[in-house]
């Protein structure tokens, strides 16, 4: 993180703009869905469009995302090699219990 | 439920017969069921217990608790058979059982090492960032992800609380719409989509140190 403290810190360069930081970053989720009204979407990128730490933010929200479904599918990648045949042979034995 | 989870089982499937994640294979697997064919049942074992495991890993404290619900859903896979409705897929029906399981286990024996999600959360002051975000180096979007980036996800997930872990791994890791979410836990979809937005800033600021050292 930056040397700033927050007291030092200069305000954000959109605080004109009816959105705070703190309100862009709840809208993060949405946005990153497509599912943010218009009037809250222009609103954002207005934000975002001045504001370098929300830039940042955002960028990485997307890439936390990202490298989450990445794992995801290199883990499905392994998904069969990685299955104890013990297990397979287990859960078919409690089926012929079952019955 | 995920197309992901539907076309990935499907290209794993070493079944004889139609995939049971086509069309026709589903119809063809469950008329098998129903009329007790052994076959069938390993097929329908074979071929979703792995993605089934994986996502029962992401949620349990134990390797051993997620072997168990993935076992606990097939049991009640195939005692409910005779009246499964069809309306969603084998697959889609299992996953949910599956989920259920995990989190239910999870929940009782607590023995993750889980972080509060208090200091793990952005701060503000005056309605600003408290600190400038410093920007990740590494790009995640296209690849396979490096072995750190894979390690950093899984340490992340497993340190939040389970209730924000599990709706991160069935949106972020498994790629579900948050209405399927709130189906599958019997939660709101407006509770789901909060969790997830939580959990990913929390998971956001462990995944930091990472993936600020790590070449793009």
């Amino acid at each position: 993180m930056s040397q700033n403290t927050p007291n030092s810190r200069p305000p954000c360069p959109d605080a004109a703009n009816s959105v705070t930081c703190e309100g862009c970053v709840e809208f993060l989720l949405d946005y990153v869905d497509g599912v943010l009204p218009e009037a809250e979407r222009f609103k954002f990128e207005s934000h975002i469009a001045f504001c370098k730490d929300c830039e940042v933010y955002l960028d990485n929200y997307k890439k936390a995302a990202a490298a989450a479904a990445s794992a995801g599918k290199q883990d499905r990648s392994r998904a069969a090699a990685e299955v104890p045949e013990a297990l397979i042979q287990a859960i078919l034995r409690t089926r012929k219990h079952s019955h | 439920m995920p197309s992901s989870f539907e076309s990935e089982t499907n290209a794993t499937s070493k079944a004889s017969h139609p995939s049971p994640a086509s069309p026709d294979g589903e119809i063809d697997l469950l008329a098998r069921l129903r009329a007790g064919d052994d076959a069938a049942y390993e097929a329908l074992v074979r071929t979703y217990t792995p993605r089934l495991l994986i996502v029962a890993r992401r949620v349990s404290a134990t390797d051993a608790d997620a072997e168990d619900a993935v076992q606990d859903a097939f049991i009640s896979v195939f005692k409910s058979i005779g009246s499964f409705d069809g309306r969603s897929s084998i697959g889609t029906w299992l996953h949910r059982i599956v989920v259920n399981r995990a989190i239910t286990r999870a929940r009782k024996t607590q023995s993750r090492r889980e972080t509060s999600l208090d200091g793990l959360l952005p701060t503000f002051k005056g309605g600003r960032h408290a600190e400038s975000p410093e920007p990740w180096k590494t790009v995640t979007s296209e690849g396979a992800p490096s072995v750190q980036v894979v390690e950093a996800v899984h340490a992340a997930l497993a340190a939040l609380p389970e209730e924000f872990r599990s709706v991160l791994v069935l949106k972020d890791v498994e790629g579900m719409q948050s209405a399927e979410i709130a189906l599958a836990l019997g939660i709101s979809d407006s509770l789901v989509r909060q969790r997830v937005h939580r959990g990913r800033q929390a998971m956001m600021k462990l995944m930091t140190p990472v993936m600020q050292e790590s070449e793009s």
